[in-house]
C-alpha cells in the first residue's frame, strides 16, 4: 500500500518500528502547521524554525513512548508546547525580533497607540498590512502564555476544545475560559481601552 | 437565559462549537439583550482581526531527515518484540548448556538406572591413532606436475584477489558517489533556506519601509491645521 494513503496512526506505527520514510510523510503533513503554532506562540521565525526541527528530532526517538498512535499531533503539539515554555522561561517573555528597525517600530507604535489613533478593530481595514501585523503582535503580547497557546489553537489552527485541552493537558472549561478572556483582552487592547500599556 | 449564561456560551459561538439548542437559546437572548449583542460583536471583530493581521507564513525550508541509519534502540526493541525471540533464546540456552557440558568434560550415560551424568575424565580413554596413509600418489609425481600444481593454485589465489579488490573498489566508489550526492543536497538545501531567508528579509524591509511612511503620513496629517478664514 502506498504510504501516502495511510493515516498518522498506521505512519507512527510504522516509525515506532524504524521506518525512516514513514517518520518524513509525517513530518510533510505536520510540518507547516508545527512551524505556524510556533511562529504564532513565539513571534520569531528562527526560534520557531529551530523548535520545528527539535521537536521532530524528539518525536523520533522518543515516538515507542506514545501510548495512543491515534494521538500522534497532538502529542507533536505537546512536545513543541514544551519546547516554547523553555524558551518563555528563558526569555521571560517572547520579545518581538523585527529586523533592522526594531526599535524604530516599537517606538513608532508607542506613539500610534499614544496618539488618538485608536485601532478601531471594526475599521481594520484601514491600516496598512504591516501596520495592523504590528499591533495586533503587540496586543498578542499582553497575553499569558496559556490565553495565546489557546487562542492560536483555536484561531489559527482551528482545533477542538477536547484537542486544545489534550495538549495543554487542563479541563475543556479552562481551554473555554482562556479562549474568552483572551479575546476580551484583545478586544479591550485592539478598541483603545488600554492603550499603551507595555 | 440571563446575562451570565450567555457570556458563558460566547467561547462556544467564537470557537464555531455551538450546539443548535445552545445557539437557539443565545439567539433568543442576544435579541433582547443589547449589552451581550455589542460585547459578542466586539469579540467577533477581535477574532477577525486577528486573523486577518497574522496571514500564514510558509515554513523556511521543507524538513526532512536522514533516518537511513537504524537506530540502536530499534534494534533492541526490534529484537524483544520480534516472534522469533522465544526460538533465538531457547538456542541460546542449547548452546551454553553444550558449551558448559563440554568445559566440564561431562559423561552422559542411559543404562538401566537411569540417565547418568559423571564429570572429569574417569575413565581415561584409550587412542587408538590411525595408521597414517603414504601419499602414495604424491610419490609418483614428477616435478614438472608438482610446478604445474604450484602454478594453477598460484593463479587461482591471484584472480581470487583481484575479484576481491575489485569489489572492494566498486564499494568504495559507489559510497563516495553517496557521499557526494548527500553533500549536493546538503548543500542545495542550505542554499535555499538561505535564499528563502533573504526574501523574508526583503519582504520585511519593505513592510516596515511601509509602516514607516504611513505613520510619517499619519502624523504630518496630523499635525496640519486647517487654515482659518478671517
Amino acid at each position: 500500500m502506498a504510504l501516502v494513503r495511510l493515516t498518522d496512526k498506521d505512519l507512527a506505527q510504522r516509525v515506532a518500528r524504524g521506518d525512516g520514510e514513514a517518520f518524513n510523510l509525517l513530518v510533510g503533513r505536520w510540518e507547516q502547521k508545527l512551524f505556524g503554532y510556533c511562529l504564532r506562540l513565539t513571534g520569531d521565525r528562527e526560534d520557531a524554525f529551530d523548535i520545528c526541527q527539535d521537536t521532530f528530532v524528539k518525536a523520533f526517538e522518543q515516538i515507542s513512548q506514545l501510548q495512543d498512535y491515534d494521538k500522534f499531533s497532538h502529542w507533536l503539539f505537546k512536545i513543541a508546547r514544551n519546547f516554547c515554555i523553555s524558551l518563555y522561561r528563558e526569555k521571560k517573555s517572547f520579545p518581538r525580533h523585527e529586523p533592522d528597525a526594531g526599535e524604530d517600530d516599537a517606538e513608532g507604535l508607542e506613539t500610534l497607540l499614544s496618539s488618538g489613533l485608536q485601532v478601531r478593530i471594526d475599521s481594520a481595514q484601514r491600516f496598512e498590512p504591516a501596520e495592523l501585523r504590528l499591533i495586533v503582535e503587540r496586543a498578542l503580547d499582553h497575553l499569558s502564555f496559556e490565553q495565546r497557546e489557546t487562542v492560536v489553537l483555536k484561531i489559527f489552527e482551528g482545533l477542538k476544545f477536547t484537542e486544545i485541552a489534550a495538549i495543554a493537558n487542563c479541563p475543556v472549561s479552562t481551554v473555554k475560559s482562556r479562549l474568552y478572556l483572551g479575546l476580551s483582552e484583545l478586544k479591550k487592547f485592539l478598541s483603545g481601552n488600554e492603550r499603551g500599556a507595555s | 437565559m440571563n446575562c451570565e449564561k450567555s457570556r458563558e456560551l460566547f467561547a462556544d459561538y467564537l470557537g464555531e462549537e455551538l450546539s443548535s439548542g445552545d445557539g437557539r437559546e443565545l439567539q433568543l437572548h442576544l435579541r433582547s439583550c443589547e449589552g451581550c449583542r455589542r460585547e459578542l460583536a466586539l469579540l467577533g471583530s477581535a477574532k477577525a482581526t486577528l486573523k486577518e493581521a497574522l496571514p500564514e507564513v510558509a515554513i523556511p525550508q521543507r524538513l526532512a531527515f536522514d533516518l537511513s541509519r537504524p537506530r540502536r534502540q530499534d534494534w533492541l526493541q526490534g529484537f524483544f518484540r520480534s516472534r522469533y525471540t522465544p526460538w533465538a533464546a531457547a538456542a541460546a540456552c542449547f548452546v551454553s548448556c553444550a558449551a558448559a557440558l563440554a568445559l566440564f568434560q561431562a559423561q552422559l550415560r542411559v543404562d538401566s538406572e537411569g540417565l547418568q551424568i559423571s564429570f572429569g575424565s574417569q575413565s581415561p580413554a584409550v587412542v587408538q591413532t590411525p595408521p597414517v596413509a603414504q601419499p602414495a600418489a604424491v610419490a609418483t609425481l614428477g616435478a614438472d606436475e608438482v610446478d604445474r600444481l604450484i602454478e594453477g593454485k598460484l593463479a587461482s589465489l591471484e584472480q581470487a584477489q583481484s575479484a576481491r579488490f575489485e569489489s572492494r573498489l566498486a564499494a568504495a566508489k559507489s559510497e563516495w558517489q553517496a557521499q557526494r550526492r548527500q553533500d549536493w543536497q546538503q548543500m542545495t538545501a542550505d542554499l535555499r533556506y538561505l535564499e528563502a531567508n533573504q526574501r523574508s528579509m526583503v519582504q520585511d524591509a519593505a513592510r516596515n519601509s511601509s509602516y514607516i511612511q504611513t505613520l510619517a503620513h499619519n502624523l504630518y496629517a496630523k499635525d496640519e491645521r486647517p487654515a482659518t478664514v478671517q
